[in-house]
């Protein structure tokens, strides 16, 4: 066990932050037909550092983000570019220049977020991109500038050759030595600059100190959803449902204790089945899980916003939804605290493989880092893992104000490992009897 | 008189996973209504392998055991209560008062309200708990466990009683007033299986006995009669030594 706890530690530890090898996916819709959606879009997939994916629309990418495949969407709009430009045109027709005109009416970029994302998450994958998007931005604009007002020297600069030739710049200029010489030469050069046009540059660098496009950020909610998510929304069910899987320790030891000190020979012979005694336990141990639940449900409302500045745990969900994933995740804790009693023989070999199951099933399952980030294979692996189905139905209750109909799948999971758990059990003690 | 049969065991084996040899070897018996029969045998002769499949605890390699006419394996469970089982481990809960452990085993019985308070009392009383019935179990006494952990077998007044070297660690007193109380049942009408390795006990207490070894049954008799057809033996203890030998057992 130890040595199964050190890999998957060692795996997960070093894809926390998000990489193009983790299972961290990211929407692009260009809508822009121009050059700028286009420059964006090959700038952050050429940059390799994540996973991107294009979409056309923006519909298709919300959908995708609520059925949680996918984490964030970088939407550009149909006009980005002729928006861009038309700072050019400003810039352009004002006397002053200066970076402050680049703060008019901005190009805007949606970004859309799965209101499951962890906001460490976020933080560490969102500056970078924004940082990249202002500086395909500038770098199309500096382009585009550059092009413009070097064609236009270009057209004109007969114009400025001839304009220069007549005018007589020196003369006024005092007698000197070779004065003649040196003014034939001197005109010459400038209607020989003039002629060829200036290299001219925009007068600002890559880094401006304002933004030259506007990047406004969303949380993708359901039609008519009212709902602002929060870290707690990600952190409080995260953690209960771990919490609730440490049950797996007093329950296996209880069964233990009864198979090693006669009580369960006991009752055995009295007139209860195998399944009363069992259902007995599920009923005080499910009771145990919602008394937990709600005790942590508490510490979010009121304790959290009195200790820091989170806000308070927003319950604002759906109730029919919380309490099915309840019941479920404490069933399928349940499910797994028989098995491991019946099982194990003493209590070191149950608290020893029930308490680091428990954090090995909680990694993989996405309580310390969520699922997404992890190595391909540690991610198929916990396809399998019950704290998964468990963070996923509670992230969907909490984090995506989602009802029985979009957590339907997950509750089966439970309920079935629930039910496979209670099988294996009974098979296992009828073989040993 | 025709005494009716509570117990029929016919040809039963039993052979436990990754063993070679079978712990039970064909075993043949019968205990009559208001028996008192005492099973003797060295260690790991088959006497709790043989309880735990009258019960219905594990399932017999092959044979027969009917308990009150029902076959253990499939019907158990419709006699079930006319069964008390008093192992040899201590089976209680230690997180439980003597009181609650005694109400929690009532309670499993069918025994409900009022009646099941009257006979937790009654009981309490007779063992003479009173003072210690508020006592958590793992603050308790070994003889106060052994008190309550028999208490829990009988609460329901079983027809059969099955008791599991009930004396095991109990002073002269307890044991006394133990064989009192169960020498009272059994004139009340309940047949009881006992399982000592106390050969006085079993001369004392049993109607007849049955010694088992290595997973046969070898002797079936009233002490007194296999006391007198075993020559040179003056008690059962003599008699045991004599038909199961001196070497030492697992």
């Amino acid at each position: 066990m130890p040595a199964v706890l050190l890999i998957v530690t060692t795996l997960v530890q070093e894809n926390a932050i998000p990489t193009n090898k983790s299972g961290f996916k990211i929407i692009i819709v260009n809508a822009d037909s121009s050059v700028l959606g286009e420059s964006i879009v090959n700038d952050l997939i050429n940059s390799g550092y994540l996973n991107f994916t294009t979409f056309n629309t923006v519909d298709e990418a919300k959908n995708a983000i609520l059925d949680g495949k996918y984490q964030l969407a970088i939407i550009i709009p149909d006009s980005a570019t002729e928006k861009l430009f038309n700072l050019l045109k400003v810039y352009t027709e004002s006397d002053v220049h200066s970076n402050d005109l680049f703060s008019g009416d901005l190009t805007g970029i949606i970004f859309l977020y799965d209101p499951g994302l962890q906001r460490i998450v976020k933080n560490a994958v969102v500056m970078p991109m924004k940082t990249a998007i202002q500086l395909s931005a500038v770098k199309v604009l500096m382009a585009q500038y550059t092009e413009e007002v070097n064609k236009s020297v270009k057209q004109h600069s007969s114009d400025f050759a001839d304009n220069l030739a007549k005018k007589d710049f020196f003369e006024n200029i005092p007698d000197f030595p070779y004065k003649n010489e040196v003014i034939k030469r001197f005109s010459e050069e400038l209607t020989n600059k003039a002629t060829e046009g200036p290299e001219i540059k925009l007068p600002v660098s890559p880094t401006l100190n304002g933004d030259i496009i506007r990047i406004d950020e969303e949380t993708v909610r359901k039609e008519n959803a009212e709902y602002k998510p929060n870290v707690l929304q990600n952190n409080i069910p995260a953690f209960t449902l771990f919490a609730m899987f440490f049950i797996v320790i007093p329950l296996a030891g209880s069964i233990i204790n009864e198979k090693n000190h006669g009580t369960y020979k006991r009752l055995r012979t009295l007139p209860v089945s195998f399944f009363e005694i069992i259902f007995a336990k599920i009923t005080v141990y499910l009771t145990i899980c919602i008394l937990q639940f709600i005790f942590l449900m508490f510490i979010g409302v009121y304790i959290m916003p009195i200790l820091g500045e989170s806000p308070s745990l927003d319950l604002q969900i759906k109730y029919p939804a919380l309490l099915l994933a309840l019941i479920a995740s404490s069933f399928a804790a349940i499910g797994f605290g028989i098995l491991v009693g019946i099982f194990a023989s003493t209590h070191s070999q149950a608290a020893t493989f029930g308490s680091v199951m428990v954090v090995i099933l909680a990694m993989l399952g996405g309580i310390f880092v969520p699922a997404y980030l992890l190595p391909d294979i540690l991610r198929k692996i916990s396809m399998v893992s019950p704290l998964r189905w468990g963070t996923d139905a509670f992230l969907g209750v909490f984090a995506r104000y989602e009802g029985i109909d979009r957590i339907w799948s997950e509750l089966c999971l439970l309920f079935g490992f629930f039910g496979a758990s209670l099988f294996l059990s009974f098979k296992i003690f009828k073989r040993e009897t | 008189m025709d005494l009716k049969p509570v117990i029929i065991v016919k040809d039963l084996t039993k052979r436990y996973k990754g063993s070679d040899t079978d712990a039970l070897k064909g075993i043949n018996l019968a205990v009559n209504e208001g028996e008192f029969l005492g099973l003797l045998g060295p260690n790991s002769a088959g006497k709790t392998t043989l309880t735990s499949i009258i019960c219905g605890l594990i399932s017999s390699t092959s044979g027969n055991v009917k308990v009150f006419g029902k076959d253990v394996t499939n019907s158990l469970g419709h006699v079930k209560h006319m069964i008390g089982l008093v192992p040899q481990e201590i089976a209680l809960y230690a997180a439980l008062t003597v009181k609650e452990n005694i109400l929690f085993y009532g309670h499993l019985q069918g025994f409900h309200g009022p009646e099941l308070h009257r006979k937790v009392k009654a009981l309490i009383d007779i063992f003479n708990l009173g003072e210690h019935a508020s006592k958590l179990i793992s603050h308790c006494s070994g003889g106060i466990k052994r008190r309550v952990n028999l208490i829990s077998g009988i609460i329901h007044n079983p027809v059969l009683l099955l008791l599991d070297e009930p004396t095991l660690g109990v002073d002269i007193q307890l044991r006394e007033m133990i064989f009192e109380y169960l020498t009272e049942l059994n004139k009340k009408g309940t047949t009881i299986i006992y399982t000592t390795h106390y050969m006085k006990e079993a001369e004392l207490l049993c109607t007849r006995v049955n010694i088992i070894d290595h997973g046969v049954l070898i002797a079936d008799g009233i002490p007194a009669n296999l006391i007198a057809e075993n020559e040179g033996c003056t008690d059962l203890g003599q008699v045991f030594l004599k038909m199961t030998g001196r070497d030492l057992r697992d």
